[in-house]
């Protein structure tokens, strides 16, 4: 069979299924029980693809992926993470847009606590709209510092992104989750220069008005109770693997003790808590992980078909620089996140991207950090992105989609900025990786 | 008569499926304690326990699988129904009716093949070597109940003529 055929029966196949409702597993399992029947040899070639299904989940390298979600869950239920939007609230006084400005300075610091960018966009949703809503603040500065502040959970460490997409691609995962750091907190900083110039521009787009300003004893306490021992987490994940304490699927766990730690010192620990968190860390998980399981086969069968080779060859012939081809392989990342979830893009796109990447001798590491800013612009692109949606189901009533994506625009473009960043200096997403393997 | 026999068959069922969801938590909590002790035994200078890798390896298939039933159940699973949504009624039910028969059937024969091959294993008395052995049937038997209850749910939902509606990921 020509490639291209291969190709289209199987990318064809994976997205007619997909398109007709069938879940994402069930459409990754037939397009590979059938895929696996017509080029691996019938039965045997079916029986191979179960084989390797079995083998796909049973890997150390994904234990932070459930483990991140279940730390992200705890700082939740417990009232951990309520408890440091507080505390860093006393400490923003009243400065104009300072719900705004604390939606991504909030967003950010549980982003370093949490892995999981729905949870983040939640607890931002949850503990910040009805507040901007009553204060009288425009409608795109609610949801646009909400909609991109909760995707910065997808690229700050820990994120079980990363973890899923370097385990994937065969991507150092310590290295990834590391080198989402920089160019994370680049954007976070990006984020509240685009509030202050929103402000600038139509000063009342936020209005000012008048808190109950704590008193510096009151911030203190609120900062050194509630603040400072989130540090704790931090080191747990982040610190145990500079430290080479821990490798990084078994910092996560170590991220979840030291939240059991810190809630069971705030007296905040229910069993309540711990049954929410265990089910939703374990329904999350179950979701992408059988992903894995289902889809396992799929790059095996886009190479065996001849289809991955066909790729690559007309790829050649493009005549594309390399960094058109990363362009275009960014575009694709965002098209396809306008209608699929960020699990299905990475499954139907590392097979053919991870060997241009090789190809053109770029770092996998940096076009690891580059797919997640892809990724996570997906989540909030025009009309189907993910979280679109979840901020028109809690915005002011009469809000249209059109509204929530006008908000959108401005922090998407500074996310592309910022990928536009990392190509001209890549040593943004590399320098902190090779720091610590020196 | 029948009627009693199936509704105490469809109670055990809701059981089966309970005991999994709760075996599936256990096995997180489990994981969560084994990597703390592995990693504080061998910082303090002690032997590692050997066993624990592969428990946990094997822990993540098995929760995996524990919660995927449940999963169908309470369309938690990934779908994309953007395009479905803009079809006519008509058109949204026969795409509904055809990716559920299409779930029925693939899962179906995944968990069949898997089952099949179980069997194979263990007559053959194959292992799998990790960092201890483990009969080479369990990853084959986690898959098959796994993928055979999922084909089930996916049954019950085809026959009572409701729709899959999925959930939309998360990132």
């Amino acid at each position: 069979m020509e490639w291209y055929l291969s190709a289209l029966y199987l990318v064809g196949g994976l997205l007619f299924c997909m398109f007709i409702g069938t879940p994402v597993v069930v459409a990754f399992f037939a397009v590979n029980v059938f895929g696996a029947a017509i080029f691996m040899g019938g039965m045997a070639g079916i029986d191979q693809a179960i084989t390797n299904s079995t083998t796909a989940v049973t890997s150390f390298a994904l234990v932070p992926v459930p483990l991140f979600m279940l730390m992200g869950a705890l700082l939740f239920h417990t009232g951990l993470a309520a408890r440091v939007f507080d505390a860093l609230d006393k400490c923003f006084g009243s400065i104009k847009g300072r719900l705004s400005y604390l939606t991504v300075a909030g967003g950010t610091l549980f982003a370093t606590l949490s892995g999981s960018s729905i949870a983040n966009t939640a607890l931002l949703g949850t503990t910040l709209l009805p507040d901007m809503i009553k204060r009288g603040y425009k409608k795109h500065m609610i949801m646009g510092p909400i909609l991109a502040t909760g995707g910065l959970a997808m690229i700050i460490p820990p994120s079980s992104l990363a973890v899923l997409l370097g385990s994937l691609a065969r991507i150092d995962v310590g290295a990834l989750l590391i080198a989402g750091l920089i160019p994370g907190l680049i954007l976070a900083v990006g984020f509240i220069i685009v509030i202050a110039v929103q402000i600038k521009l139509d000063p009342d787009a936020a209005p000012g008005y008048d808190t109950q300003r704590a008193s510096a004893r009151e911030i203190f306490h609120a900062v050194v109770v509630d603040v400072l021992p989130m540090g704790l987490v931090v080191f747990a994940v982040i610190g145990m693997i500079l430290l080479g304490w821990a490798t990084p699927s078994e910092s996560a766990a170590f991220g979840t003790l030291a939240v059991i730690i810190l809630a069971v010192f705030q007296g905040v620990l229910t069993f309540s808590a711990i049954n929410k968190s265990l089910m939703e860390a374990l329904k999350v998980s179950g979701m992408m992980l059988i992903i894995i399981v289902g889809s396992t086969t799929f790059s095996q069968l886009l190479a065996f078909s001849g289809a991955s080779a066909g790729l690559i060859g007309y790829a050649k012939t493009l005549d594309l620089s390399p960094m058109a081809l990363v362009g275009l392989m960014f575009l694709i990342v965002l098209i396809l996140g306008m209608f699929m979830d960020q699990l299905s893009i990475m499954m139907l796109t590392i097979p053919i991207f991870m060997p241009l990447i090789a190809l053109h001798g770029f770092d996998p590491v940096w076009f690891g950090v580059v797919m997640l800013l892809g990724l996570e612009l997906s989540l909030a692109t025009p009309p189907f992105g993910l979280l679109l949606f979840v901020m028109l189901s809690v915005s002011p009533p009469g809000t249209t989609i059109i509204e929530v994506a006008r908000a959108a625009v401005p922090f998407i473009l500074c996310t592309l900025l910022l990928v536009v960043l990392l190509v001209i200096f890549p040593q943004l997403a590399l320098w902190l990786p090779e720091l610590i393997r020196n | 008569m029948w009627k009693i026999l199936l509704m105490f068959l469809m109670r055990l069922y809701d059981g089966v499926l309970k005991v999994l969801v709760a075996l599936g938590a256990a096995c997180l909590v489990f994981i969560t304690v084994a990597i703390i002790a592995d990693v504080a035994l061998r910082n303090l200078g002690y032997r590692a326990i050997q066993s624990t890798s592969a428990l946990i390896e094997y822990g993540l298939l098995f929760s995996t699988m524990a919660i995927a039933p449940y999963l169908v159940r309470t369309n938690g699973h990934v779908a994309i129904q953007s395009f479905v949504e803009k079809m006519p009624k008509a058109g949204q039910y026969v795409a509904s009716r055809l990716s559920l028969m299409l779930s029925v059937l693939v899962l179906g024969l995944v968990s069949w093949r898997a089952a099949v091959i179980a069997v194979e294993v263990t007559r053959s008395g194959a292992v799998d070597m990790r960092s201890i052995n483990f009969p080479g049937s369990v990853l084959y038997v986690m898959l098959s109940v796994g993928l055979g209850l999922m084909a089930i749910e996916f049954l019950l939902i085809l026959v009572r003529g409701e729709r899959f509606h999925g959930s939309q990921g998360e990132g």
